[in-house]
């Protein structure tokens, strides 16, 4: 049973005499159809939107630092944070042992502090004048709502023991999403609940760009005309194309829960969009980006299709989709911008390491930069930029890579197959989408042709077994004279000469004769696995193709042969049989 | 059994040493043998058709006959150019070995490259053995055997062959630090070899570069002695125990007819004092 007190008993009979739907977060309330959520959204439509400012606040050691976007001056506050700072409006919440702190997003300068004993940050909203912050318990207990002034002056607090999401203000309201359906509007001045929402959308974030007001988790509400259908799902709704992603990034995380101050993968792996209802697919840019670490990967809101990619020099902490473009916030310090097609349009330097970083960048338009490469270059670079410790990242865009028709696509398959930088799962996941390739033979045949170094420490040999399959398919008789030196060679893998002596079974010319000769009198009677055994049938299919006469003599003395190998034998009698 | 028995009929003992399955390079080569009597004809149908116990037989006691059984090395190639089980591939290869005839190298030669290390190691063994162009050839290919021992044993083989022309090879092998290319090349080299092979003095692990310098400071020929004083200074200029140790080494195999200069540098540098580099009688 939720239970919400008044912490300011005076107040109460203000707030009961304001409000139409009851007692704030009250659980007797009956759905009114969205009628106290449509009279509010048309009041709000005279109100001036909140204001907004873009910057990045990073976490470091001793404390806070932030940059503003618009090329203002770095500043620091000498106090560590136990939560994630919040950016709301013009100012810069965080916690810390038991207090609120609400700093000049533009210069950092203290505004107000508020005691929260027991409590930390979990989110806040800010209207101009007033600041509403949703504070979560830190032992099992009641979560606060509280409503502050410039001043510093505490205008409301309520408790509840229910969890409550993270809220948004515009014109003396608070928005606050609880119980994952509900978004409480609360007057902040009074404490009263003005109106309320039910939504079959998941909800626990109420988030305020460019003065619009968005409801949701995994997709958002916009609060407009038709926001009274939400309890139907006729509101208007955006949400992007939900996809696989390396390392499973979510975008909103849930709103109810405690935020943690994260340097792990979590905060590595995360989606940042910007819904913006005026662009086709109702996101800034029509895009959001996922991070993995290092990787920076866009991609179509709509479709879900990929739409660029980036390796980055140090993990990425924090970002946003500003209203044109994206920014994101390197552990190292760094702050990189990107204009909507992924060109760089310019960074900034925190100064320092940092434990953590968020980014409001929503009213920020970000001019172009410069442009990068087609996509089967970037997705290259990427790939091989990467370290081994990216392989979930780098097999995800090798995914995306073999989807491409390009030819050089081959060229970088072919180079992540025999670098020994990368993790073998990406190596094995190279090797079997060059098997598949229809174009790039001549970045085939010059792997093929390139010596071999066996003493280098980054190449390996080449993966002869998935060219000689794929030059195979596409007929190309160049290879033939270049497989049948790798078939000799002791360096190519066994599962790769079973694939070179398939391949010249189709390919090879009397040119070959030689080294197949050689190899069918090596293997014949000293092949004592079965893919060896494969490769000399498959050998002995070629000399009896292409040898005359004497290819086929040689055959079928050795079916005779009683030192050849049982299995070759078996294998070889029916092919000169008759 | 009746082949086998009959077998033993084919080789016919009729002067000379057996020769014993050394893999090196004799130092001095032996009295040429007189050949022994061969039933080719019977040898050439074990050798063809012959169970596997058959044909073993008849290599080993082609083996035990040594370059007296030279006559029937164009049967034992032939055997190795069909192919056969790994233990009579071996045997060949023995054989041949044995036999020391430079035909035996072509088809030799494709062995190096075998999926198994103990065909390839014999193979490369072989060929030190069998000689000529064809084993130079392989053996430079053996350089770059993903097997270890087939290019120690390449590496040295060249330079028990007196292959000059692959030096260069030789040299591009130095990375691997697993060879014997320092010797060798210490064996082969041209004085702008030479040089550069002591420029990498410093740059390699000594313990892979020491066995190349009493060779270069003792070549009878081919080296400048003015470039072996430099040598001398640069190895005293070390100062290491090893470095001391192989100009001791050098000072004790030191031929009597060599230029005392260079007997009078090693005495100097052992003592630590710089070498005199001028070059003299």
């Amino acid at each position: 049973m939720r239970r919400l007190l008044w912490l300011l008993a005076p107040l109460w009979s203000i707030a009961c005499a304001s409000t139409p739907v009851g007692p704030a977060f009250n659980t007797e309330w009956q759905n009114d159809q969205g009628a106290s959520m449509i009279e509010i959204e048309r009041q709000l439509r005279g109100t001036p939107p909140p204001p907004a400012f873009d910057v990045v606040v990073g976490l470091t050691a001793d404390g806070i630092v932030g940059l503003p976007l618009d090329g203002g001056q770095r500043w620091s506050y000498p106090k560590t944070s136990d939560s994630p700072p919040v950016i709301a409006g013009e100012l810069v919440l965080f916690s810390s042992n038991g207090e609120l702190f609400a700093l000049d997003a533009r210069s950092g300068k203290l505004l107000w502090e508020i005691g929260i004993p027991g409590h930390r940050l979990r989110g806040a909203g800010d209207d101009g004048k007033l600041t509403v912050a949703s504070l979560g318990s830190l032992e099992p207990g009641e979560d606060w709502l509280v409503t502050v002034d410039r001043s510093g002056s505490v205008k409301e607090k309520l408790s509840s023991e229910k969890p409550l999401g993270r809220p948004a203000a515009r014109g003396g309201l608070a928005f606050v999403p609880w119980s994952g359906q509900y978004v409480s509007v609360i007057d902040m001045n009074t404490g009263a609940e003005r109106g309320r929402l039910l939504t079959r959308e998941l909800v626990s974030h109420a988030l305020t760009v460019g003065g619009e007001i968005y409801f949701g988790e995994k997709g958002v509400l916009h609060l407009d005309e038709r926001i009274r259908y939400a309890s139907t799902q006729q509101a208007n709704r955006a949400s992007f194309a939900e996809r696989e992603l390396p390392g499973k990034p979510k975008w909103l995380e849930p709103g109810e829960s405690l935020p943690e101050l994260d340097m792990g993968a979590r905060a590595k792996t995360r989606i940042y969009a910007t819904p913006k209802f005026s662009e086709k697919t109702r996101f800034a840019s029509d895009r959001f980006i996922s991070t993995y670490f290092q990787a920076l990967m866009a991609f179509d809101a709509g479709s879900g299709e990929l739409s660029w990619a980036r390796a980055v020099p140090a993990d990425i902490l924090g970002g946003d989709a500003a209203s044109s473009g994206f920014v994101v916030c390197l552990i190292n310090g760094k702050v990189l911008r990107f204009d909507a097609e992924g060109g760089e349009a310019g960074s900034l330097d925190l100064g320092t390491h940092l434990r953590g970083c968020v980014v409001e960048a929503s009213t920020l338009n970000i001019p172009k930069g410069e442009a990068l490469p087609p996509k089967a270059a970037q997705l290259s670079t990427a790939i091989t930029t990467l370290g081994p410790d990216m392989a979930t990242a780098q097999l995800f865009l090798l995914a995306e890579l073999g989807k491409l028709e390009d030819a050089s696509v081959t060229k970088t398959l072919i180079e992540v197959a025999m670098s020994s930088r990368m993790a073998p799962s990406v190596r094995n996941e190279a090797r079997r989408l060059l098997a598949s390739r229809k174009n790039g033979a001549e970045f085939m045949l010059a792997a093929l042709e390139a010596p071999f170094d066996f003493m280098s420490p980054s190449k390996l040999p080449a993966p002869v077994g998935p060219l000689a399959d794929a030059l195979a398919a596409m007929g190309e008789r160049r290879a033939a004279p270049l497989l049948a030196k790798h078939l000799n060679d002791p360096a190519t893998a066994i599962e790769d000469v079973v694939r070179a002596a398939k391949a010249l079974s189709v390919l090879a010319t009397t040119e070959e004769l030689p080294s197949l000769r050689t190899f069918f009198a090596l293997y014949r009677a000293t092949a004592d696995d079965p893919p060896l055994v494969q490769a000399v049938v498959s050998v002995a299919q070629a000399l009896v193709k292409i040898g005359g006469s004497d290819g086929r003599a040689l055959v079928q003395r050795a079916a005779k042969d009683p030192m050849t190998q049982p299995d070759v034998a078996a294998a070889i009698g029916p092919l000169v049989s008759g | 059994m009746r082949r086998s028995l009959t077998w033993l009929a084919l080789v016919v003992v009729t002067a000379g040493p057996a020769y014993a399955g050394d893999d090196r390079p004799a130092k001095k080569a032996p009295a040429a043998p007189a050949p022994a009597k061969l039933d080719l004809k019977k040898l050439a149908q074990v050798l063809e058709n012959g169970s596997e116990g058959e044909i073993l037989s008849a290599l080993a006691e082609l083996t035990a006959q040594g370059p007296a059984a030279a006559g029937a090395a164009p049967l034992v190639n032939g055997l190795l150019v069909r192919g056969s089980s790994v233990k009579v591939v071996i045997a060949a290869l023995d054989a041949v070995a044995a036999f020391g005839t430079e035909s035996s190298s072509e088809p030799v030669a494709p062995y190096v490259q075998h999926r198994r290390p103990e065909i390839r190691q014999a193979a490369a063994r072989t060929l030190v053995r069998t000689k000529g162009p064809s084993a130079v050839r392989a053996l430079r290919r053996g350089l770059k055997n993903p097997d270890p021992e087939v290019r120690r044993t390449a590496a040295a083989g060249l330079g028990a062959l007196n292959a000059t022309e692959a030096v260069d090879d030789l040299f591009d092998s130095l990375g691997d630090e697993t060879g014997t290319a320092p010797k060798s090349i210490a064996a082969l080299c041209n004085p702008a070899q030479c040089d550069r092979l002591m420029g990498y003095v410093g740059k390699l692990p000594f313990e892979f570069l020491e066995p190349c310098f009493v060779t270069l400071i003792l070549r009878p020929s081919g080296v400048p002695d003015i470039n072996k004083l430099r040598y001398i200074d640069r190895l005293r200029k070390l100062a290491t125990k090893s470095a001391s140790n192989v100009l001791q080494t050098a000072l004790a195999d030191l031929p009597a007819n060599a230029n005392p200069k260079l007997k009078e540098a090693l005495e100097t540098a052992l003592k630590g004092r710089p070498v005199k580099l001028e070059e003299g009688k």
